[in-house]
C-alpha cells in the first residue's frame, strides 16, 4: 500500500465507496438489522422517499423507477455515512477525513457487516470515488493551467477569462477496470473566490470475489492518489499547506 | 479496431498518455463513459448537494450550507414540488427577488422547511396576504404530507 502524503488544508471534500451486490434474502427488514450492529458509530437515520430504485444491468447503473429505499446510517456529526439499499451498499466519508487507513477501515467493517447479516451470491461491482473542490482563485485560463496539468488547447484567440471549463476522460485497465477524471468550474459560493470540482473514480465493472476486495481497495487507493498527485501541478498542491 | 490511443483519440490523449504510460492499460477502448453513464453522483452526499443547488439557485437562496440541501434532497416529494411553488411566489412579489429556505428543527427531530418570502411593497404583502390561505388549503388537499413539513412566510422590509 502506497504511503500517502497528509496535507493540513487537504482539498477532499468527500471519499465514496460503492458495492454492488445480488443477494437471496434480502428483506425490508435487513436496513434495521445493520442498524443493530452498527447504531453506535452510526446512529443518526434518515431514508429517500418515494421509490429510489437502483439497478445495475448492461446499460449501467439505472436509478428511479424502483421500490427500494436508500436507507443512509450517519454518525453523530453526519460526517461518515454508510448507504445501504436492496443491491447497493456505499461507505461516504466527508471532512474531516481522517485518512486512507481509517477510511480503509470503516469500508471493510461496512463489508464485513453486510456479508454477516445478508447472503451475498454476488459482488457485481465495486468503485472508490475522491471528490476534491479546488479554489483557483479566479475563472481564467492561466489560472486553470498552474493548478492542473490537464486542461484544453485553445486556439490562441481565445481570451483568457473563460466562464467555465469542464473535461473528462476515462483510461480503462485491465480486468474491466476504469479511471475516470473529471475536471469542472463551479460558480463562486462561500469559501471559494472560483471552485473547480475535481473527481476520480477507480472502478471494477464485473464481479469481484469478497476475498479480493481489500486488495483490490488498496489498488483502486494507488491509482487514485497516483492520478491525483500527477494531475495536480506542485504549485496547486503547495496551496494545500504543505504537508503535516 | 485500432488499438493505439494516440490514433483513435487524437489531441486528448496527447495530453493524458504520459500520465499513465507505465500502467496495465486495457488493450481496447469502445469510447464509452462509465462516470456520466452511471449517475454515480447520486451515491455521493456532496455532488447531490451541488447537484441540488443548481437545481435551485434561480428560485432559492439557503440559510444553511448544507441542512437544506439534506432535508431537500432526502425528501423526494418536497423536491419535486419546491421549484413551483418557489415560481409562483416570486412571480406574485414586484421585486422578483429570489426566495430563502430555512430549515427549523423543532422538539421530537420534526423538521419544518421555511421558505421566506422577501416583501417589500405594500401592495404585495397584501397581495399575499389574500392568497396565502386559499393556497395553503388547496396545496393541503392535493400534497398534504409535503405540505405538512412546509411553512410559507413574508419576511417584511420597510415599506
Amino acid at each position: 500500500m502506497e504511503k500517502t502524503k497528509k496535507y493540513k488544508k487537504p482539498p477532499l471534500i468527500e471519499a465514496v465507496f460503492e458495492l454492488f451486490f445480488q443477494s437471496n434474502n434480502w428483506s425490508p427488514a435487513t436496513p434495521g438489522i445493520l442498524y443493530s450492529r452498527i447504531s453506535k458509530q452510526y446512529p443518526i437515520i434518515t431514508q429517500s422517499g418515494g421509490g429510489f430504485g437502483i439497478s445495475l444491468g448492461n446499460q449501467g447503473v439505472q436509478i428511479g423507477g424502483g421500490n427500494n429505499n436508500l436507507t443512509q446510517f450517519k454518525s453523530t456529526d453526519n460526517s461518515s455515512i454508510i448507504q445501504l439499499s436492496n443491491n447497493l451498499l456505499t461507505v461516504n466519508q466527508l471532512p474531516k477525513y481522517d485518512g486512507w487507513e481509517s477510511y480503509r477501515k470503516m469500508i471493510v467493517d461496512a463489508i464485513s457487516h453486510l456479508f454477516d447479516i445478508l447472503e451475498i451470491t454476488t459482488i457485481v461491482r465495486v468503485g472508490l470515488r475522491t471528490i476534491n473542490k479546488i479554489d483557483i482563485k479566479a475563472h481564467n485560463y492561466e489560472n486553470f493551467r498552474n493548478h492542473f496539468n490537464v486542461y484544453p488547447t485553445l486556439p490562441e484567440s481565445t481570451d483568457n477569462n473563460l466562464n467555465s471549463i469542464q473535461i473528462s476522460y476515462e483510461t480503462p485497465f485491465r480486468e474491466n477496470q476504469v479511471l475516470a477524471v473529471n475536471l469542472g468550474t463551479l460558480r463562486k459560493e462561500p469559501n471559494y473566490e472560483a471552485p473547480v470540482l475535481f473527481q476520480l473514480y477507480f472502478t471494477k465493472l464485473t464481479s469481484i470475489d469478497r476475498s479480493s476486495t481489500e486488495k483490490w481497495l488498496d489498488k483502486a487507493h494507488d491509482e487514485l492518489h497516483g492520478a491525483f498527485d500527477s494531475i495536480l501541478t506542485s504549485d496547486s498542491k503547495k496551496t494545500f499547506d504543505n504537508e503535516q | 479496431m485500432n488499438n493505439s490511443i494516440y490514433t483513435d483519440f487524437g489531441l486528448q490523449s496527447t495530453l493524458i498518455e504520459p500520465l499513465f504510460s507505465e500502467r496495465e492499460k486495457e488493450e481496447s477502448f469502445n469510447g464509452e463513459q462509465i462516470l456520466v453513464r452511471d449517475a454515480g453522483y447520486l451515491f455521493s452526499i456532496e455532488l447531490r448537494r451541488e447537484q441540488l443547488r443548481k437545481e435551485m439557485e434561480s428560485i432559492f437562496t439557503f440559510s444553511n450550507d448544507v441542512k437544506e440541501l439534506d432535508f431537500v434532497s432526502n425528501n423526494e416529494e418536497i423536491r419535486a414540488i419546491l421549484p413551483s411553488i418557489g415560481k409562483f411566489f416570486m412571480k406574485e412579489i414586484s421585486s422578483g427577488s429570489i426566495l430563502n429556505l430555512e430549515l427549523m428543527e423543532e422538539e421530537n427531530n420534526w423538521k419544518t422547511l421555511f421558505i421566506n418570502i422577501p416583501v417589500n411593497e405594500k401592495a404585495d404583502w397584501d397581495a399575499l396576504n389574500d392568497i396565502l390561505d386559499s393556497f395553503y388549503d388547496n396545496m393541503f388537499d392535493f400534497y398534504p404530507t409535503v405540505m405538512e413539513k412546509l411553512n410559507i412566510d413574508l419576511v417584511v422590509y420597510e415599506f
